[in-house]
């Protein structure tokens, strides 16, 4: 198992504390202070991206930071001296803890909890009434002349609980990392990526239990790498799909690989939204997705689901090597007649397909689906209260000269080799999760 | 497989209304704050997150003035109140999102567990009835996640005043009057008004019910741990 927690890219070199005083050419007012420490040199987090340099760091000591902080800066990094003891809290009312507007921008080591929509949000989509996404009942479809996707972002060793929303929330933005963090009791989803054509995201050695879902993946396509995650214990494990709401319609071309989805069956987490439970992998509207040697293993109802989004059929997606063990069903097309899944490539065992015969060929020829009352009949536990979802485990430092300014962000983000990830089993990760 | 439901935002907020006036002349409401929006944005989650909390209502009606006294489980969805009319003990209600049960028999107190026999049940329609009316907006005040403070902060709700409700302080609010940005023409009187703590807990709640004049007010209090029956003798 890979060390998780590292800092990428950082300089070696130590970062003078002190100001350096800059003659006439810079404007006496611009922030010039590469490294900004809280609560030494400002008590806030807020005060700290006003006075800290672009590409600066901002490092915070431990404490609660009852605060919403937006990060307009570009290259800045945020980073906690210890992961478990930096919090920024919402108390059950602010909105979101860190907001990222800016181009460059890393978020690391610290825990952001209690807020009632997300816990950290990067997102191109901003205007004058601060950041947005989608989820707003005005919200119309992305204009990407008018808000080009936010570039080059890293959120890693985050621990993100009981936010209403979701955990770690990707949104209109390219070319990013989302690496070693932990989100427990989401209101909605752990993880989400969303709204991205040639995203360049990586997802990787990420843990998200006890959430409504554990990773979500709305019209995120081309380039969207999952790779070595736990996500265990939600209601549901993981979902590709096309989403009307969103730009960049239909979803397509993801990869996952190595990733640990099982036992979705919480009835420790906050409700899905559509009372879905027991679900490993959801397609929905997906296209051309790989999903290659991850354990599915545990989910009541079924491993992989395949459906439709409206019109919008789920096409080319392929199955390979997976690990199937002991779900309700194991792989099961649902789709709509009207919208009816094609091509879908089935390669290893299953033990268990819907409808009979389903993707006994590959690719799959059209086929209609089995309605959702074939799969296995289960009782869905009530949703817990997002503030009240048990609190996760102290996690992992991130490690590495955590004093550094590190260098900024690359143009494009550096895959890992895929052949790197065989299947996990149940241990991927387990010393850092609740539920056993 | 979808995300929360779009349209549960706001229109969360958008209770039943009347006509009625009900606002003081002297208000002179004052558009939100962030920190206000967000606060009224989570007053219906915070009841989930309670769970069962008392209620006591007043609800003028042609035939006297109602009042309940009970409790709603927000986390659960079930509702059972004392109804006295004019101050006369006249039987027990209870009540789910879909389902009304009603008992005229006069009965000390509030009984639990209910009553075996002499429940008259039926789906619960808000329009039918005032007190129908009434118990499904206090059913409507729960919900398991916020709301969206930044389209309550771009609608007309409103900061009306300062206020203390027994001892605990408050804000009083006006929810906003449709699910569009703010107009300077609302009428504030069709609104229904919240008390809110500084936490978020809502403590009153007041609203204009069909047919006017009635109007509805709650006062929500913390309740010890009950567990209230989640179906009702003698229903379907």
């Amino acid at each position: 198992m890979r060390a998780r927690g590292t800092i990428r890219g950082h300089v070696a070199i130590a970062v003078a504390t002190v100001v350096i005083a800059l003659t006439g050419c810079t404007p006496a007012t611009a922030p010039s202070q590469t490294l900004v420490e809280v609560p030494a040199d400002v008590p806030t987090i807020s005060e700290a991206v006003e006075l800290v340099a672009e590409g600066g760091l901002i490092l915070v000591s431990p404490g609660d930071y009852k605060e919403s902080v937006t990060i307009d800066k570009p290259g800045v990094t945020l980073r906690g001296t210890d992961r478990n003891a930096v919090v920024i809290d919402g108390e059950g009312l602010r909105a979101n803890g860190v907001q990222v507007i800016a181009d460059g921008v890393r978020v690391q080591n610290l825990t952001v909890r209690n807020h009632t929509f997300n816990g950290v949000l990067v997102t191109g989509l901003h205007d004058a009434n601060g950041a947005q996404a989608h989820n707003l009942d005005g919200y119309e479809k992305l204009d990407p002349e008018e808000f080009p996707p936010l570039q080059r972002f890293e959120v890693a060793s985050v621990t993100a609980s009981n936010n209403g929303l979701y955990g770690i929330y990707a949104f209109n933005s390219q070319h990013g990392v989302i690496r070693d963090n932990y989100t427990s009791g989401s209101a909605d989803s752990g993880f989400y990526v969303g709204q991205c054509a040639q995203c360049d995201i990586l997802v990787e050695g990420n843990i998200a239990e006890n959430n409504a879902i554990g990773y979500e993946n709305a019209n995120a396509s081309d380039s969207v790498v999952i790779v070595g995650n736990r996500f265990t214990d939600n209601r549901v494990g993981l979902t590709l799909l096309s989403w009307y709401q969103e730009a960049y319609l239909p979803q397509k071309a993801a990869t996952v690989v190595g990733n640990l989805i099982a036992d979705n069956n919480s009835d420790a987490s906050p409700a899905q939204a559509n009372g879905a439970f027991g679900i490993g992998v959801g397609l929905s509207g997906a296209n051309a997705n790989e999903l290659a040697r991850n354990f599915i293993g545990g989910n009541l109802s079924t491993g992989v689901q395949i459906t439709n989004t409206e019109d919008l059929e789920s096409v080319g997606n392929r199955l390979v090597d997976n690990l199937f063990d002991d779900n309700g069903v194991d792989l099961a097309d649902l789709s709509a007649a009207r919208a009816a899944s094609e091509d879908t490539c089935l390669e290893g065992d299953v033990s268990s397909v819907l409808p009979k015969g389903f993707a006994a060929t590959c690719p799959a020829p059209t086929a209609g689906g089995v309605d959702a009352s074939a799969l296995p009949a289960l009782v869905v536990p009530p949703g817990v209260s997002f503030l009240k979802v048990v609190a996760g485990l102290d996690q992992p430092q991130l490690e590495g000269d955590l004093d550094a300014v590190p260098e900024a962000l690359p143009a494009a983000v550096t895959m890992p080799s895929l052949d790197s990830f065989a299947v996990p089993d149940r241990t991927l990760f387990a010393e850092w999760v609740t539920a056993q | 497989m979808r995300l929360r439901a779009l349209g549960a935002g706001v229109a969360a907020l958008l209770l039943l209304a009347g006509c009625t006036p009900t606002a003081p002349a002297e208000e002179s409401p004052q558009a939100l704050t962030s920190e206000q929006s967000e606060r009224l944005a989570v007053t219906r989650f915070r009841n989930f997150d309670a769970g069962v909390r008392t209620v006591d209502a007043e609800l003028p009606s042609a035939s006297g003035d109602i009042r309940l006294e009970g409790f709603f489980d927000f986390a659960t969805g079930v509702g059972y109140a004392a109804v006295t009319v004019d101050d006369v003990a006249s039987g027990l209600v209870w009540w789910t999102h879909e389902t009304i049960a009603i008992r005229s028999a006069a009965v000390e107190g509030l009984p639990l567990p209910l009553p075996e026999d002499g429940w008259e049940s039926g789906a619960l329609d808000p329009s039918s009835t005032t007190l129908a009316n009434s118990v499904a907006l206090i059913a409507s005040l729960g919900s398991d996640r916020p709301e969206n403070p930044q389209l309550l902060a771009q609608s007309d709700a409103a900061w009306l005043r300062s206020d203390t409700v027994g001892e605990v302080e408050v804000d009083v609010f006006a929810g906003p009057s449709a699910d569009s940005v703010a107009t300077a023409s609302s009428d504030l009187s069709t609104r229904a008004v919240y008390w809110v703590d500084a936490t978020g807990i809502l403590v009153r709640f007041e609203s204009p019910l069909t047919p006017p004049p009635a109007q509805l007010t709650v006062d929500f209090g913390t309740a010890d741990a009950i567990e209230l029956p989640t179906t009702v003798p003698g229903a379907p």
